[in-house]
């Protein structure tokens, strides 16, 4: 159902991309990363929360789109603050075009994903197209919250961080665009604005949390085809939970070693300095005590979900909604 | 001017409460805020590793998501004192309707949506008439609002809207073909004020090929006696 709901969203995402001049500068690089593929998650997510409670797919498409269009705007966001260097397996989109045209595109696309947003009163009424923009509204400022506590965390070299601390951003940087606002809005096309979303809002963080977590240990694992650069996340110096698990368990000295490193820009950081990093996650078996946590975040989002879609009739959209937990945490 | 020197506390140890029993006595955690690095002042800042860190970390997100929820909830409850009068759907002629109006959006395989059944042809605002130099002023009149039914025949949504100049004669009017401004889109050209029989009065019919490509398309409505501009009429036409 990732495909199918995946290729529909493309299709019609498309049709929100204008193809008028200027292409090479701006036009062509807002479809640069629609057309690299993606998982396709969120939309899919939005789609099968509406369709789960019985409403056409049509009805969710446009926030669909919109929720693919944002997401892909705030990654080349990220990539430029990150200093990633690598995105779906090719060069990212500000290593490739420079910072100024990469900033101004993710601009443009954050700004056109309004359009399906709107268009949305056309087919589902301007009542619940509001609704849906009020949800945006939240979203992004949560993100834009979640980011900046990422980014301070870095900036400020904290170390002092704990697993509390690492869920709240995770909630706010991830999960509301990554799952929470995909299916708040699914269920509110699919029910007329007739549930209460706080089950939702769980489930959406259980699962989003497991999902980030797995993100991060497969940054250490993954091979090409993970499509992000091996280690990236230490280069970077993100503050993931089995950084924070290693810093937490480590002695005096080693901490004394880890704030020196995390202090230094991408730039300044060393191979011998990443692969110590690594060594360190690896003496306190920090990626399995991530796994472990992830695991029972997937478990309690499945406790959510069966509480939440207990009332509602069997289809292919709730079992869908059901397996990609597990879907999640194991992915490769 | 007071020279005494100001007496300063101490920054306090905690930051921020203390939501994890565990960590009650264990080095203070700081808070999402930009702390800045503090030296490191014991050998292991965590009393032991988590003995279950799956029943731990589920135990702490559900403690980070309730107390986020929490927080929502106080929230909404600041900004919004007033008890909502909560309606009963069971014999709400307006919650009945609502839902039928609903339901036969959704089944229709044919979407004839007329999203705007009467309207109310607006006086042009004298400020935009004076830019656009091409409607005459009202000079301060309220003049007489005219009200027309629209007739959409159309598989997908469509949003149509007319604005004519103010005591315009209906009964003569002819819209010339829509066109939109993107390149390449056909015109539409089954756009026509027909007489309503029985009522005596003029609707706008509005048909949709239904090859029609989405986008807006904008015409204008002339007098057909005359020939000149009586005011314009757009269409929106969706996916």
């Amino acid at each position: 159902m990732l495909r199918e709901y995946g290729e529909l969203t493309r299709a019609a995402l498309a049709k929100y991309l204008p193809s008028r001049e200027p292409r090479r500068y701006l036009y062509d690089l807002l479809s640069d990363y629609p057309q690299r593929g993606g998982k396709m998650m969120r939309p899919s997510m939005c789609i099968a929360a509406a369709r789960m409670f019985g409403a056409p797919l049509e009805n969710a498409m446009n926030t669909a789109v919109a929720i693919e269009m944002l997401h892909n705007a705030l990654l080349i966001h990220d990539d430029i603050e990150d200093g990633s260097e690598k995105r779906r397996g090719r060069p990212t989109l500000h290593v490739l075009h420079g910072v100024p045209l990469a900033l101004n595109a993710g601009d443009t696309l954050a700004l056109l994903s309004l359009q399906p947003l709107l268009d949305n009163r056309l087919r589902i009424g301007e009542r619940l197209a509001l609704r849906i923009i009020e949800e945006a509204e939240r979203m992004a400022q949560e993100s834009a919250e979640g980011q900046a506590i990422e980014l301070g965390w870095r900036r400020y070299n904290t170390t002092q961080i704990g697993d509390a601390d690492y869920l709240e951003m995770v909630l706010k940087k991830t999960c509301w665009l990554g799952t929470i606002f995909p299916i708040r809005v699914g269920a509110l096309i699919g029910s007329h604005d007739s549930v209460d979303l706080d089950p939702f809002l769980r489930y959406g963080f259980f699962l989003g949390a497991a999902f980030q977590i797995q993100d991060d240990l497969l940054n250490l694992v993954a091979d090409e085809g993970y499509g992000k650069e091996l280690n990236g996340d230490l280069w970077e110096g993100k503050r993931t939970l089995i950084l924070i698990h290693a810093i937490a368990e480590s002695t005096l000295s080693e901490r004394e070693r880890l704030s020196k490193i995390l202090r230094k820009t991408r730039e300044e950081r060393t191979l011998s300095e990443v692969g110590w990093m690594r060594k360190l996650i690896d003496k306190y078996e920090s990626t399995r005590y991530a796994r472990r946590i992830a695991q029972g975040l997937a478990g309690a989002a499945l406790h959510e979900y069966s509480l939440l879609s207990s009332g509602l009739p069997d289809s292919r959209d709730k079992t869908f909604l059901e397996h990609i937990v597990t879907w999640v945490i194991e992915r490769n | 001017m007071n020279d005494r020197k100001r007496l300063r506390r101490a920054d306090p140890a905690r930051t921020a409460p203390i939501r994890d029993f565990a960590k009650l006595y264990s080095r203070p955690e700081t808070t999402n805020g930009a702390a800045a690095a503090k030296p490191f002042t014991s050998e292991k800042p965590r009393p032991a590793a988590a003995a279950n860190p799956l029943a731990e970390g589920v135990e702490l997100a559900y403690s980070v998501i309730e107390s986020y929820i929490a927080e929502g909830r106080r929230t909404a409850e600041g900004l919004s004192t007033e008890p909502y009068a909560t309606r009963t759907s069971n014999g709400n002629l307006q919650d009945i309707l609502e839902r039928m109006l609903r339901f036969q959006a959704e089944i229709l395989p044919l979407w004839v949506e007329v999203l705007a059944t009467l309207v109310k042809v607006e006086p042009l605002r004298n400020g935009h008439a004076a830019v656009a130099g091409a409607w005459p002023h009202t000079n301060g009149k309220n003049p007489r609002r005219t009200a027309m039914p629209i007739e959409v025949a159309s598989i997908r949504p469509v949003q149509v809207s007319v604005e004519l100049v103010p005591n315009s004669d209906t009964q003569s009017l002819v819209a010339l073909a829509l066109s939109s401004i993107a390149p390449g889109k056909p015109a539409l050209t089954q756009v026509s004020f027909v007489r309503d029989k029985g009522k005596g009065r003029v609707k706008l019919r509005v048909q949709i090929p239904d090859k029609q490509p989405p986008g807006t398309y904008a015409g204008a409505v002339v007098d057909r006696v005359s020939g000149e501009a009586r005011g314009t009429l757009s269409v929106r036409l969706g996916d």
